[in-house]
């Protein structure tokens, strides 16, 4: 995937997370699309694309959104760089293995931004994270799967595959 | 160098980490202002969400208008005739011209100073906003070019919002009440006496206690500011929604229902004060 290409989508996932989605949120929850895109842009893709995008927009999420300027970014680098490691030991075509990278990169994600937040602030119930973790994960799993049949299943396809249509979008 | 060469990845890694975590620590140290950069990035993305909102805002209300039109029928309805019998109230309610007349010669000759000749608003529009539940932080469209400063109370209909936590020309950014780790006076509407101290709780409401141990108060009752600190007074907060007695600290601890849905916000009225800015230098 080409940093262009996936600057959109980020650009994309930043203006609907803070406006648009706002309007569908469950018990008062919307996705993390930075998370979602910063994982499966680490995981699904060779190169730095979800770390460098993920620190940038990380780094604009915190300044739009919270007191504290920083932690999303830090959290969004560790996390893509696990998951740059990970993609070396699970098949990438696999929706169970999206399941289990979504799930993993969401719980670390929030766990360490309550760990941020109570170092800094102490304000935060980890109760109250647990209970949001679970409409979390499930609305990243879904972005995960409808990114990974939509655009990501096609990454695997190499440019010298004999039925591979030249789409540039989709170049490992 | 022969080690940076061999690891250049770790390296550089590191020294983005060691950067990140240094920018962590300094808005933690120096909440609430923004670096020139920061402020043209929160430019940037404000000037980007703002249409984006105003599109969603467009796309939604024109669906609800058709999907929902005998509902807005009937609301209509019953708005109009709750405006006939506001009017009536007020009729009824409303000084004559003497009275009227006689009240502000009293004022004069009094040299009375009506609170309220302090205060100033600007109505704005939440143009983003974090959907994650973690924060109740958001931008607004109205910044230092429209008279907001940092400090001043937000609030909407319902009750109190927040505060300007940072402001630029053209947005500034609100910390609500219940991501507000500082303290809140608070008076029980039903009897003004009965003060107490509230803040967030961490788990997206509030919680305080009562100054006065045998405060006799109830679950329901209304909580307004009392006016003691940086917001003004009379502003809802919220009704008490559990009394507890902590045997610990002796006092009478209340959690409470902010009256204010945080969920859902689209219009804020930022009230400034006269003394904005000497808070801001004070902080």
């Amino acid at each position: 995937m080409k940093y262009s290409s996936a600057l959109i989508f980020f650009l994309a996932g930043f203006l609907l997370q803070s406006t648009l989605v706002l309007n569908f949120s469950i018990a008062g929850i919307t996705p993390n699309f930075l998370l979602c895109f910063t994982i499966l842009f680490s995981f699904l893709y060779k190169g730095y694309q979800g770390a460098v995008y993920g620190v940038i927009f990380g780094l604009l999420q915190d300044i739009a959104f919270s007191v504290l300027i920083g932690p999303s970014a830090i959290l969004y680098l560790l996390i893509a760089l696990l998951m740059a490691e990970i993609r070396h030991y699970l098949y990438r075509d696999s929706i169970l293995n999206m399941l289990f990278t979504s799930s993993l990169g969401t719980m670390l994600y929030y766990i360490g931004l309550w760990l941020i937040l109570m170092i800094f602030k102490g304000n935060y119930s980890f109760m109250y994270m647990l209970k949001k973790v679970p409409i979390l994960l499930a609305l990243h799993f879904a972005i995960a799967v409808i990114f990974y049949l939509t655009v990501g299943k096609r990454s695997i396809r190499h440019p010298q595959d004999r039925y591979y249509k030249g789409r540039k979008l989709y170049v490992d | 160098m022969k080690w940076y060469r061999e690891h250049r990845r770790a390296t550089i890694l590191g020294v983005i980490l060691l950067l990140l975590l240094s920018l962590t620590v300094a808005s933690y140290v120096n909440q609430g202002t923004n670096s020139w950069l920061g402020m043209q990035l929160e430019r940037i993305s404000a000037f980007l969400q703002e249409p984006v909102r105003d599109g969603e805002n467009l796309i939604s209300t024109t669906v609800k208008a058709i999907f929902q039109f005998k509902k807005v029928l009937a609301e209509n309805e019953a708005l109009l005739q709750e405006n006939e019998e506001l009017r009536q109230e007020l009729v009824r309610q409303s000084l004559s011209r003497t009275d009227l007349a006689e009240l502000r010669n009293l004022e004069e000759a009094l040299n009375y100073i009506n609170p309220a000749d302090n205060y100033s608003h600007v109505t704005a529009k939440v143009i983003a906003m974090d959907g994650s539940g973690w924060y109740r932080t958001f931008t607004i469209n109205a910044g230092s070019k429209h008279g907001v400063k940092r400090n001043a109370v937000v609030i909407n209909r319902d009750g109190l919002i927040g505060r300007i936590l940072d402001v630029g020309p053209e947005w500034a950014k609100v910390i609500s009440v219940i991501d507000e780790s500082n303290n809140v006076s608070f008076q029980v509407f039903r009897d003004l006496n009965l003060l107490g101290i509230l803040s967030g709780d961490g788990k997206g409401k509030l919680s305080g206690y009562m100054l006065d141990a045998d405060a006799s108060i109830t679950e329901g009752d209304v909580l307004v500011t009392s006016g003691m600190e940086l917001y003004p007074q009379g502003i809802p907060i919220g009704k008490i929604s559990k009394i507890t007695w902590d045997n610990d600290a002796l006092l009478r601890t209340v959690e409470i229902e902010p009256a204010v849905n945080f969920n859902n916000i689209q219009k804020v009225t930022v009230i400034m004060t006269g003394s904005s800015d000497t808070e801001q230098e004070e902080q």
